[in-house]
């Protein structure tokens, strides 16, 4: 391997691995559910509800894919059940991705000059998107770094007028990793059919098709039987109750926001701050202008191979991100980051023919530089502080609060987040095989889609909305954050403050009153 | 082009800039409002003590302090889900070939035409009860471009 990769490779294991375990600050919901399902997998060979090696996992309701979790067994076998271990896997396969770009945009010719190709595994390495995304516990890296590869292989073979069956299979099973690649997979599909048919039309290929059908069918057999169950189908919900209409209106729109210059230069359109790291843009800044003398390039060279294959996977990428709902989401579209890196590229290549060598050196290493401070200053100095409460900080402390106390009772208010249980599972390490019990019978129903019913009982704890009428008369600890019990509730029913977890900025995020009964009950016979 | 030709093209073009001068409300790119001084203070309290040096220069040195508000208004000028909305998605792929086609065949015309409002957009700003009025014209121009492309192509 060319050490100048290597060293890209060692830098960005740097900027994915560093401090993993505690930036971000806190488990988010999907981390601690994807990791406690593979730790009960692990355990005992069923997820969180007893399905026994599930084709697609509940979570929440969201009857994921499976392979992420499978894929997570052993990292906590070996690792234990720490967020650690799930974040690991993303930044491997973000390694993988850089190797990928090197590696095809060589084999592909894609550039006219040798910089250009380690220019894009630079580009892509250090792009915000690209790393907030390697540092992530759950499966949205993972699924678009396999797309990704399966696209590579089929590239690679169409340019000899070949169907690449390696690249189809990866493709299919990608479909298996996320919500995202299940759709991508189609789309793609339909229109690589369609643009490069008259290319692949050859005696060899159609002698083929029967044997390469056979091997798509047989992947996708575990998809097939989820279709007659209302599992596969819970992300098309939103389309319950919407007119054609509104449907374009909200295709359009969110089609336009995903390739929006403003939006992947600039501010992200993302409202969910978990998605994104403070005052920092998907891609530099600077890079608008690359990347507009890159699409330039791209127009001119749009009937050759290279130009049609790069278009269609750019052009399709935010498609299922579209049709996904009525909010924008970052990571429906990571699809888009490959194709955008290589548009950057097809500008850095053409610049780099233009301009003095000299200048495009001094200008681009003082632009890294930057981009480098900027990305430290959001990720590893705001991000940990400004964004702990959407990383769900806290729980950690709390499951320690709870370790200590064995004997006491704890009411958990769940009326802001459904998701508080999965979080106390993971820290607590409850065991899967106790939690199992409280879901006898439930894979007849696994996969219609049962309601899903936030409240649960384990241990010393209730997770549950607090009950005002009775909670304050049972001597128990009631916990929730700031809005759930405010200071003057706390005072008229006697509570005692004895829990108190704050932000890395200070600010209260989980509060816990322990009640008093006898003083309640005492107040409300004086007053009678 | 002759030199003519581009002053002609530029007197044109002026009434634009100067109607996109005159309705925006500019940029104050030396001076913070009590929210950004705030965010500021915010941001600035958040550094660790080995990196209090940096962020005075990042959070509280005007040049910075330029460089993002300049950031912010050079990147908003590319908002092409402003400019495309709803059935107006169609004319975006029609835009970008006959933009497209005009650098082609004029390159440094286009870019200096292209560079001019955003530069002015960059250093005002987009408080502005009617858009980028200064870009209309160009993006006018390459929406002609286009259709006449396609219609070439296919008629």
């Amino acid at each position: 391997m060319d050490l100048k990769i290597i060293l890209i490779i060692i830098f960005a294991s740097f900027l994915y691995f560093f401090k993993i375990n505690v930036i971000p600050n806190g488990v988010y919901s999907d981390e601690a559910t994807v990791g406690y399902n593979a730790y009960s997998i692990l355990q005992t060979g069923k997820d969180e509800y007893g399905q026994k090696f599930p084709l697609a996992f509940r979570f929440f309701g969201a009857y994921t894919p499976p392979l992420f979790v499978y894929i997570s067994i052993p990292f906590i076998k070996l690792l234990g059940l720490k967020v650690g271990s799930l974040r690991i896997i993303s930044g491997l396969s973000t390694i993988l991705g850089i190797y990928l770009i090197y590696f095809y945009s060589e084999k592909l010719n894609l550039f006219n000059s040798k910089a250009s190709r380690y220019l894009a595994s630079f580009t892509f390495a250090i792009t915000p998107w690209v790393v907030f995304n390697a540092r992530l516990g759950y499966e949205v890296t993972l699924g678009y770094i396999i797309f990704s590869l399966g696209l590579f292989l089929i590239w690679d073979k169409l340019i000899k007028n070949k169907i690449s069956i390696s690249g189809l299979i990866i493709l299919s099973l990608s479909t298996y990793i996320g919500h995202t690649q299940r759709y991508l997979f189609p789309v793609f599909l339909l229109f690589f059919s369609l643009i490069f048919y008259s290319k692949l039309k050859t005696k060899n290929n159609l002698k083929l098709l029967p044997k390469n059908l056979f091997l798509l069918f047989i992947t996708q057999i575990p998809n097939i039987i989820l279709l007659t169950t209302p599992a596969f189908w819970v992300k098309n919900n939103v389309y319950v109750n919407t007119n054609i209409y509104q449907l374009f209106n909200d295709f359009s729109s969110q089609l336009l926001t995903y390739f929006s210059p403003k939006y992947i230069f600039g501010i992200s359109p993302d409202i969910n701050l978990q998605h994104t790291s403070p005052y920092l843009p998907l891609f530099y800044s600077w890079l608008i202008i690359p990347f507009f003398v890159g699409l330039y390039q791209l127009y001119l060279t749009r009937k050759t191979l290279n130009g049609k294959y790069l278009w269609l996977i750019f052009l399709i990428s935010p498609v299922p991100g579209s049709l996904s709902g009525h909010f924008i989401s970052v990571q429906r579209v990571l699809s888009m980051i490959i194709p955008i890196v290589l548009i950057i590229t097809l500008g850095f290549d053409l610049l780099i023919t233009k301009i003095r060598r000299l200048y495009i050196i001094f200008v681009l290493s003082f632009l890294t530089i930057m981009s480098l401070l900027f990305l430290w200053r959001s990720y590893f100095i705001f991000l940990p502080k400004e964004r702990s409460v959407w990383w769900n900080y806290g729980f950690k402390e709390l499951s320690q609060e709870i370790k200590n106390n064995p004997t006491k009772k704890y009411i958990i208010d769940n009326t802001r987040d459904a998701s508080i249980y999965m979080n106390l599972l993971f820290h607590l390490q409850y065991s899967p095989s106790l939690l199992q019990k409280n879901f006898l019978n439930y894979e007849k129903i696994y996969y219609t889609n049962p309601h899903f019913n936030p409240n649960y009982n384990f241990a010393n704890i209730e997770i549950r909305p607090i009950y005002w009428e009775k909670d304050i008369y049972i001597d128990q600890i009631l916990v929730g954050d700031s809005l759930a019990i405010s200071d003057s509730q706390a005072k008229s029913h006697f509570l005692k403050k004895v829990i108190d977890i704050k932000d890395p900025t200070g600010k209260s995020l989980i509060v816990g009153y322990e009640t008093n009964p006898l003083a309640k009950y005492n107040s409300k016979n004086s007053k009678l | 082009m002759k030199y003519k030709y581009y002053t002609i093209l530029f007197l044109l073009y002026l009434p634009f800039l100067l109607i996109q001068y005159f309705t925006t409300k500019p940029t104050k790119l030396l001076e913070h409002t009590e929210i950004e001084t705030v965010e500021q203070i915010y941001r600035m309290h958040q550094y660790p003590p080995y990196a209090y040096r940096l962020a005075n220069i990042i959070e509280a040195r005007s040049e910075f302090r330029i460089f993002f508000k300049l950031e912010k208004n050079f990147i908003s000028s590319f908002d092409i889900s402003n400019f495309f909305n709803s059935y107006r998605i169609f004319l975006l792929p029609i835009f970008l070939i006959g933009y497209f086609e005009i650098i082609k065949k004029y390159p440094k015309e286009t870019l200096f035409f292209s560079f001019l409002p955003i530069v002015l957009l960059t250093i005002i700003g987009h408080q502005n009860l009617y858009g980028p009025i200064s870009l209309y014209p160009i993006m006018l121009l390459s929406i002609i471009i286009g259709l006449l492309k396609l219609a070439n192509k296919w008629i």
